[in-house]
């Protein structure tokens, strides 16, 4: 389970736990009901003790009037002070007087501890009952009912005061206690019941919030174990929903890898998200990271072209824009990328763009980039046979209007380049302006793309040097600085010549490789009905003339034998044999006519060499030649005489003439039976030869055009024919 | 859709014209190619690109760019000028000498092939987002 939620649980600053506050308040309940309780109790009590003491007071008083009423009716003032003083016993009685009718001042009066001062004197009975004392006041009546005088008396309510005080003190610190066993209870209860529940559905959630599964643990029956039967099934329910996602995750992700495709995605200004295949990282690695930039998956700038990079970057920008039409903008992303072009890792991948909408709007874009590396490949492949097809067509049509004629033009042009480059350098004569570096840099530019247009690598490199080198000087030659260094003027002189050297070169590897030799370097192209025309014109001209327009009309001999090049190795292959051909005087010319027949001729000869001259390996090797036979075709004038000469074993006179003498020649030379029809040396017919018609046909094509073949030994042993003017066309 | 651009080279080797001519004709776009400066600006009507090498006799790819604007606002046309060139110093200045931007790697035409469209979808890109 993992949690994909970026919501956390808030942590609220520490405070009083739900316990304690409850046990606080519930000890201010309990405190203030204490105290209205001690004093609705208090306060009875001392009603009680005050009511039963001013009952007994009055009783004493009444006692006490009993006792003064006969001495104040005598006026017996002894009498009235021994019984005031009678209460001296009393320890509640804090002060007594008594008053005759007639006197104004007390006629006893008794005072103990502080004496307080003296009451008025009392004129009715009343008891009046203060904070500290209670003050019994009588009017003394004698028997028959008159006023005989007063007393009055304080009772002290202190001993009742401090009774009252003790049971304060004890009902005060009964609920104070009681208060502190009921807070502790209600917390002890409140932790158990309340708080250690809610702690661990905190810690559940918590750990759900982890990613973790757990059960929160509460049994109870109460709220709180409800709350906690609830979140159990909510984490449940949530980690099945997981586990299905994770499930519908991994059945997606298990599809994207098994995609053939890299597929990423992308949201507004290009920034990678985390879902990729495993294609994807095995391409591009870690730069498919989440958070990485698309373009710089696509075009890294180390490497892109800017303008690709340029406009893929504008594609992202304007991709999400709100206004942009997919349909529209998805035509112009890329359909196809190159990374490390040129490099070993170069990989091509076709790009098709997905878009992810929510409500409408395009929210990210999914990337499936394909490699198609191995189709461009062989595409490029077959494209290049295709181009590689035309353009031998391209030479052939070429060759046939005049030949190579545009790497001629190409080597004279760039000897002309190299020739003007030289001559600025020897007109600087050290101080090269910024003109003539300039003119330099154009022609060496300018060669040095043709170069490269005929794969001229070594001519083009060291071009690309003198280029770069120029360059360098542009930047003080434009300040109108010269340059005067000699070390510099020397280099660039030297890589001219080695460029000349190079051209040189080229033109040598282009002569041994046309089939006219050095006859290409100065062919130029005209219309065979015009020389026709102009040979038919000069017929009866003077010899001079004659001999220019046949020159004229001439064919290089190059042009007839050089197929015979490919041809001869293919053929001896094809027999088990191996055999090459050497072709000397290319250049020369051929009347038209001879061109026209020795080809067909060239090629009976060269076939016969090969299936009666030229021995197998096995048996060159025996007789200590090379295992490649040779067939040498030569072509000199005057005639002209074209020799076809081979390495093999030579003509067999012997069993040319048993041949011949079969067919009939009886009185002809022996090596003339190879011409008669019919006759063959071969042992078996083959694709080569064994018909015996080959040479009579060869040497019936080139009598019709005035030349004759004769046959004999070669120098080395092997068979040697050579095709001569015939006698009827030397004497004409 | 961008196959059918048209589009003007300029560059004073021919063989170099040649083989850009060919590549590109294979990828769809109609190409006119030319080794001369004067007079190009009547080539360029209807071009969508014009390429101009960098370095050419008697003047350099800036002055060629700078005539050609020039002719373009008179004949009306609105092509992209890209310059085109191996150079890797060269290539980064392309905005100082006023071009639109520049194509690197000159000679290797499978390169230039992916350049070409990307400066013509961004082309279009830019004028998608000034339309909204």
């Amino acid at each position: 389970m993992r949690s994909s939620t970026p919501l956390r649980l808030p942590r609220s600053p520490s405070s009083l736990s739900v316990a304690t506050r409850l046990a606080l308040a519930t000890v201010l309940v309990v405190a203030v009901a204490s105290g209205v309780a001690a004093w609705v109790i208090v306060h009875q009590q001392r009603n009680r003790l005050i009511e039963a003491k001013r009952i007994a007071a009055g009783m004493v008083v009444d006692l006490l009037v009993g006792a003064l009423a006969p001495a104040l009716d005598f006026d017996d003032e002894d009498g009235a002070k021994q019984a005031i003083e009678g209460l001296r016993s009393n320890p509640d009685v804090v002060h007594a007087a008594a008053w005759s009718a007639e006197a104004a001042p007390p006629i006893a009066e008794l005072t103990t501890g502080s004496a307080p001062t003296t009451p008025p004197r009392p004129s009715a009975d009343a008891t009046r009952v203060s904070e500290d004392a209670i003050d019994v006041e009588r009017v003394v009546r004698a028997p028959e009912g008159g006023t005989v005088g007063q007393v009055s008396v304080r009772f002290s309510l202190a001993p009742e005061n401090q009774r009252i005080e003790a049971v304060r003190l004890r009902i005060g610190a009964g609920g104070v206690a009681f208060s502190a066993i009921v807070a502790a209870i209600l917390i002890a209860l409140a932790r158990r019941t309340v708080v250690a529940p809610l702690a661990r559905l905190t810690a559940a959630t918590r750990a759900l919030e982890r990613g973790e599964r757990v059960r929160v643990g509460v049994s109870s029956g109460d709220e709180l174990g409800r709350l906690a039967a609830a979140f159990d099934v909510m984490t449940d329910a949530i980690v099945e929903r997981e586990v299905l996602l994770d499930a519908a995750r991994g059945r997606l992700q298990e599809l994207f890898d098994h995609l053939h495709e890299a597929i990423v995605v992308f949201g507004p200004g290009g920034a990678l998200g985390e879902e990729r295949s495993r294609r994807a990282s095995e391409i591009f690695g870690a730069a498919c990271a989440e958070g990485a930039s698309v373009v710089d998956l696509l075009y890294p700038p180390s490497s892109a072209a800017p303008v690709e990079r340029e406009a893929f970057s504008e594609w992202v920008a304007i991709v999400f824009d709100a206004e942009a039409d997919w349909a529209d903008v998805v035509t112009l992303a890329p359909a196809e990328v190159t990374l490390g072009r040129g490099g070993d890792e170069e990989r091509t991948l076709a790009l098709s763009w997905v878009p992810v909408q929510s409500g409408g709007a395009l929210e990210r874009v999914m990337l499936l980039a394909k490699d198609v590396t191995q189709e461009r490949r062989l595409e490029l492949a077959v494209a290049t046979r295709d181009r590689e097809h035309a353009r031998q067509i391209a030479v052939m049509r070429r060759l046939l209007a005049g030949g190579g004629q545009l790497f001629v033009r190409f080597l004279e042009g760039s000897r002309r380049r190299l020739d003007s480059a030289a001559a600025l350098l020897d007109a600087a004569d050290g101080d090269l302006d910024a003109a003539g570096v300039e003119a330099m840099f154009q022609r060496v530019h300018t060669l040095k793309g043709e170069a490269r247009a005929f794969e001229l690598t070594s001519l083009e490199k060291d071009l690309a040097a003198v280029e770069v080198l120029l360059g360098e000087l542009r930047i003080p030659a434009r300040r109108q600085e010269l340059l005067a260094d000699p070390e510099t003027l020397a280099v660039l002189r030297s890589v001219l010549a080695r460029a000349r050297a190079l051209l040189d070169a080229a033109e040598e590897t282009f002569v041994a490789e046309s089939p006219i030799g050095r006859a290409v370097l100065e062919q130029v192209t005209v219309r065979r009905g015009d020389v026709d025309r102009l040979v038919t014109l000069t017929r009866g001209a003077a010899p001079a003339i004659r001999e220019l327009v046949d020159s004229l009309a001439s064919r290089p001999f190059g042009e007839t034998a050089s197929a015979l090049l490919e041809e001869v190795p293919r053929w001896a292959e094809r027999v088990g044999k191996a055999a090459r051909v050497e072709l000397e005087g290319r250049e020369v010319g051929l009347p038209p006519s001879l061109a026209g027949a020795l080809g067909p001729a060239l090629g009976h000869l060269a076939r016969n060499a090969i299936a009666h001259g030229v021995e197998a390996p096995e048996e060159r090797a025996r007789a200590g030649k090379p295992p490649v036979g040779v067939v040498r075709i030569s072509c000199s004038l005057p005639g002209p005489v074209v020799v076809v000469e081979d390495d093999g074993a030579g003509l067999d006179e012997e069993a040319l003439s048993t041949r011949g003498r079969s067919a009939g020649t009886h009185d002809a030379p022996a090596l003339e039976a190879a011409f008669t029809p019919g006759v063959s040396t071969a042992a078996k017919v083959d694709e080569l030869a064994g018909w015996g018609v080959g040479l009579g046909a060869a040497r019936a094509e080139l009598a019709q055009v005035g030349f004759e073949v004769v046959a004999g030994h070669g120098s080395g042993g092997g068979a040697r024919f050579e095709i001569r003017p015939s006698a009827k066309r030397r004497s004409a | 859709m961008t196959k059918k651009a048209k589009i003007l080279v300029i560059d004073d080797s021919e063989v170099v014209l040649a083989q850009v001519k060919a590549r590109l004709l294979r990828e769809g776009y109609e190409l006119v190619t030319t080794t001369q400066t004067v007079g190009a600006a009547r080539l360029m009507l209807g071009c969508e690109l014009v390429v101009i090498d960098y370095h050419m006799p008697g003047m350099d790819g800036a002055e060629v760019l700078a005539s050609l604007r020039h002719a373009a606002r008179a004949i009306g046309a609105a092509p992209l000028f890209y310059l085109y060139t191996s150079d890797p110093k060269i290539a980064p200045l392309y905005s100082r000498h006023g071009f639109d931007g520049a194509f690197t790697a000159k000679g290797d035409h499978e390169a230039l092939v992916t350049q070409v469209a990307a400066a013509l979808r961004m082309a279009r890109l830019k004028a998608l987002s000034r339309r909204s």
